[in-house]
């Protein structure tokens, strides 16, 4: 089918002006984008699909489309982003059903008028769906408070390869009726179905915020401050490390610690904390809240002009790793670029922008090394087709992965969601 | 069931492994659900994931349906045998194979008696925090089947968010190893997708689960109400200012005379038509600032007496009565029905009033104990199963309980799952595309549909097996 063809038969569905012409990643060269505007209009684009053997990859804003491997063919992107506002917000039961579509930011918005506060504080939220970052199992920096998003999701409703539409779990903060179905398709980045609607838990807005920024020298020592402070008996948001453009006197670390809650918790857990950190800048309310949603914009790593790696692995074996992988970039002479979670084992990594295919492949290659020596993993995101050849982004080898592909092959039998893109080219 | 495969399964398990004798099986008939049996044709003991795996190649190639089965305790009917099952129970893989002090994590045989793993990790400042009130007798594996909760998952969450890697045998005996325990799944989250699928994915033999930090300060104090409205309310209003105690759990009048009158007694006061559990835990300030605002809330919804433990013994015999009031139901008479429907949390005055209301209707005596703080109501019906007519009129009033609940927005199980006695209902919560889609998914774990048959799923959902003892709907 030409390209013209189909975007007219998308066209018919969603209508000719909610079809345009994109240029994916990969060189797959340009292909129709369908907008769709609610879950029956979803369904019937894949109706289409599954009639005319045609390959779809779902998307959001496609800020995490990077996070992919190439796949083996597309035909066209389906967007969520008019799939937009709250089915069911529920403030006083601390719930809410909203369209997958609506930015992270304007999800944001809606449940703090409701009096509660969003999770996960991802980077950029204006530039992402809640169904993309669902469907890409996106954490922020609030995870070492609020676990990661798939522990918040209630329930679903999707869309299946053949325009089945169904639905999993509920908007209940507990529950167990059925198999959670939503678990398997949180974070299987499209490859399964196309999320139209999801339920979360939200969690009371704070009414105050403590911010806390120390330096340090080097890695090891300014880890030991991050360790003192978690040992104290504090509900950290968030402890991270981060590599500093223009280091002040040799401090190359920034060291950086969120709290919020009830106030005078806040303001005893701020105290216990100045005793630990000397000394450090404390930015407080509104300051505080500022400078968290800039420093978390600044870890995005996001977009296509920088490959990035996430790095896991156990925590006692965080540090280690760390250590390890920045070595790796200053033994290579490279700038460092690095977000470190210590107590969420996380480590983030811009790739240099110089860098060339050739050398990004080799240094991901040794960084996975790195990661799988200290029982973890590594992710390769936003890296170009040419650094990607003969290396799965996600892991070089996974447990399960024959009844992963069984799971795909039930769930989408005529294979409509485009493949090659996930783990072991699911 | 065949000889051969008898002794097939004793070569790998030893004769203390399995069992066929009739008297013995008496105690694998049900679980908590007594109103349901089914005698099995044997009961497998494996010790290990190697035997286990084994033995599930012989009931593989035999063409046997397998029911997994922790210690008996669910209450939905879940381990309830099909006819000429084989049961793969857990009792002799109780051990602690690592307690990982350092990752706050430890690895367990999925035998394992929950309570068990808190003993073993308090002394490193840690504890596990699913806490069901059976969790003295429960296992992790049974409670990575049900995805159990309890009452300190009004904090924490139930099973699922503290699972993190798995060992599983598959229905033809292959082993699924799960358990490298990655910070997010590689690839599809197969672990989460497993726990809570009630047996019908396999058999978890071992389970890498979270560790908590036991918290510096602990409140537990018990609200007295003069009625249960009030006791309702205060919880509503208390979620709804955005407060978030560990614990929040309501006991009726019924149940405090129950309880006081039984091992399990508290002091509760006896004249009161509700108690309201609380319990917040954290830094002192935290926990202070915290509870003195719940206190205002309290008392403002009525509340006409607060007593606070005052050191951990008093704590511990707070918890005691709570955890010990199905127990203690014993009392009221032979049997007990333990319903267990979830409902949104504005709604927990309406919806105690209207479970209340239908048992009336129909002469039965219920009692109420609930995780209100989660909306997991548990209305229980005392019955005695000799009693015919009085049986009948119990399954109407869950019935029409969870009508009810799912009228009002609720869903059909909180933790207990939905095993046999809630299957019919499974078409009021999801439309037959999404049960199709439940389907679809087993039958790429177990195409042979071998693994607890005839559980979970309705019948003309999935052409499965009829194993209730009700009606079709």
């Amino acid at each position: 089918m030409s390209t013209a063809t189909l975007s007219q038969s998308l066209g018919a569905i969603v209508g000719a002006g909610n079809v345009a012409a994109q240029r994916p990643r990969f060189d797959l060269g340009e292909v129709p984008l369908a907008c769709p505007a609610s879950t029956d209009e979803v369904s019937e684009l894949l109706k289409l699909a599954t009639r005319d053997s045609l390959r779809v990859i779902p998307i959001g804003l496609s800020s995490k489309l990077g996070w992919c491997g190439a796949p083996e063919r597309v035909d066209f992107l389906l967007s969520t982003r008019r799939l937009v506002g709250a089915v069911s917000h529920e403030p006083a039961d601390g719930t809410i059903c909203v369209r997958a579509g609506e930015t992270m930011a304007e999800l944001a918005a809606r449940v703090e008028r409701g009096g509660h506060r969003l999770t996960p504080d991802v980077p950029h939220p204006e530039r992402c769906t809640i169904g993309g970052v669902v469907a890409a199992g996106q954490s922020g920096l609030d995870r070492l408070r609020f676990g990661p998003v798939r522990d918040h999701v209630l329930g679903m409703q999707v869309v299946l390869g053949d325009g089945t539409i169904a639905r999993t779990g509920g908007q209940l903060v507990k529950n167990v009726t059925g198999f959670d179905l939503h678990r398997l398709y949180a974070g299987s980045h499209g490859t399964l179905c196309v999320i139209t609607e999801v339920s979360l838990r939200l969690f009371p807005a704070p009414e105050h915020e403590v911010v806390f920024i120390a330096h340090g020298t080097d890695l090891p020592r300014t880890l030991e401050r991050a360790r003192a402070a978690f040992a104290l008996p504090l509900r950290h948001v968030s402890i991270a490390l981060t590599s500093v453009d223009s280091p002040p006197k040799g401090e190359s670390w920034a060291l950086i610690a969120r709290l919020f809650g009830k106030r005078a918790a806040v303001e005893a857990e701020r105290t216990a904390l100045a005793k630990c950190w000397t000394p450090a800048t404390v930015k407080e309310g509104r300051g505080a809240a500022e400078f968290a949603a800039g420093f978390r914009d600044k870890t995005s790593f996001v977009g296509p002009e920088r490959a990035s790696f996430s790095a896991t692995c156990p925590p006692a074996n965080a540090a280690a790793m760390a250590v390890e992988l920045v070595r790796a970039l200053d033994d290579r002479g490279l700038e460092r670029r690095v977000v470190f979670q210590p107590f969420e084992a996380r480590f983030d990594c811009a790739a240099p922008a110089e860098t060339d295919a050739g050398q990004l492949a080799e240094l991901a290659k040794h960084a996975r090394a790195i990661a799988l020596r200290h029982g973890g993993a590594l992710h390769v995101r936003n890296a170009p087709l040419a650094a990607l050849a003969g290396l799965d982004p996600f892991a070089d080898d996974v447990a399960g992965l024959d009844l992963m592909r069984e799971l795909k092959h039930k769930l989408d039998p005529g294979g409509v969601f485009a493949r090659g893109r996930f783990v072991g080219g699911l | 069931m065949d000889d051969q495969v008898l002794d097939e399964l004793r070569a790998i398990t030893g004769d203390a492994g399995l069992l066929t004798d009739p008297t013995r099986l008496l105690a694998y008939e049900c679980d908590g659900l007594a109103l349901l049996q089914q005698r099995p044709a044997c009961v497998v003991l494996p010790r290990t994931t190697e035997e286990c795996a084994r033995a599930m190649a012989v009931l593989h190639r035999a063409g046997v349906a397998v029911v997994g089965r922790g210690a008996g305790t669910g209450l939905s009917g879940g381990a309830t045998p099909v006819k000429d099952a084989a049961i793969v129970g857990l009792a002799r893989m109780r051990d602690i194979l690592e307690l990982d002090v350092a990752n706050r994590r430890a690895r367990v045989q999925a035998g394992l008696v929950n309570v068990d793993l808190s003993f073993a990790a308090e002394k490193h400042g840690l504890f596990y925090a699913p806490d069901p009130s059976s969790q003295h007798a429960c296992t992790l594996g049974g409670n990575v089947g049900e995805n159990s909760g309890g009452p300190h998952c009004f904090k924490y969450g139930s099973t699922n968010r503290h699972v993190l890697g798995l060992v599983i045998v598959r229905h033809d005996g292959s082993v699924l190893d799960l358990s490298a325990a990655h910070v997010d799944p590689l690839g599809y989250d197969l672990v989460g997708l497993f726990v809570g699928s009630e047996g019908m994915f396999g058999v978890a033999t071992e389970i890498v689960v979270r560790l908590m930090p036991i918290q510096p300060v602990v409140e537990t104090v018990l609200a007295i109400f003069k009625d249960l409205d009030g006791a309702c309310d205060s919880v509503s209003d208390v979620i709804a200012a955005g407060h978030e105690p560990v614990a929040l759990e309501i006991l009726d009048r019924l149940t405090i005379e129950a309880v006081e009158a039984s091992i399990f007694a508290a002091g509760y006061p006896k004249d009161a038509e509700a108690v309201l559990l609380i319990e917040c835990e954290g830094s002192e300030a935290e926990v202070s600032s915290s509870l003195d605002e719940i206190l205002a809330v309290v008392k403002r919804r009525g509340a006409i007496d607060v007593r606070r433990a005052r050191n951990a013994n008093e704590r511990k015999k707070l918890w005691a009565g709570r955890k010990g009031a199905f127990g203690a139901m014993g009392r009221i008479a032979p049997d007990l029905y333990v319903a267990d429907v979830v409902v949104p949390r504005t709604k927990l005055r309406e919806l105690v009033l209207g479970t209340t209301k239908i048992a009336r209707e129909r002469g039965l005596k219920l009692s109420n104990v609930f995780h209100a703080g989660d909306g997991n109501l548990h209305p229980n019906i005392s019955y005695d199963r000799r009693d015919p007519d009085e049986v009948k009129r119990v399954l109407e009033a869950g019935d029409e309980i969870m009508e009810l609940v799912v009228k009002a927005g609720g869903s059909l199980t909180g933790e207990h799952g939905v095993g046999l006695e809630k299957q019919a209902a499974m078409t009021q919560v999801f439309d037959g595309a999404s049960l199709r889609a439940m389907c679809t998914v087993r039958d790429a774990w177990d195409p042979e549909r071998r693994m607890n048959p005839g559980k979970l799923i309705p019948v003309h959902a999935c052409r499965e097996m009829r194993g209730a003892l009700r009606p079709a709907p």
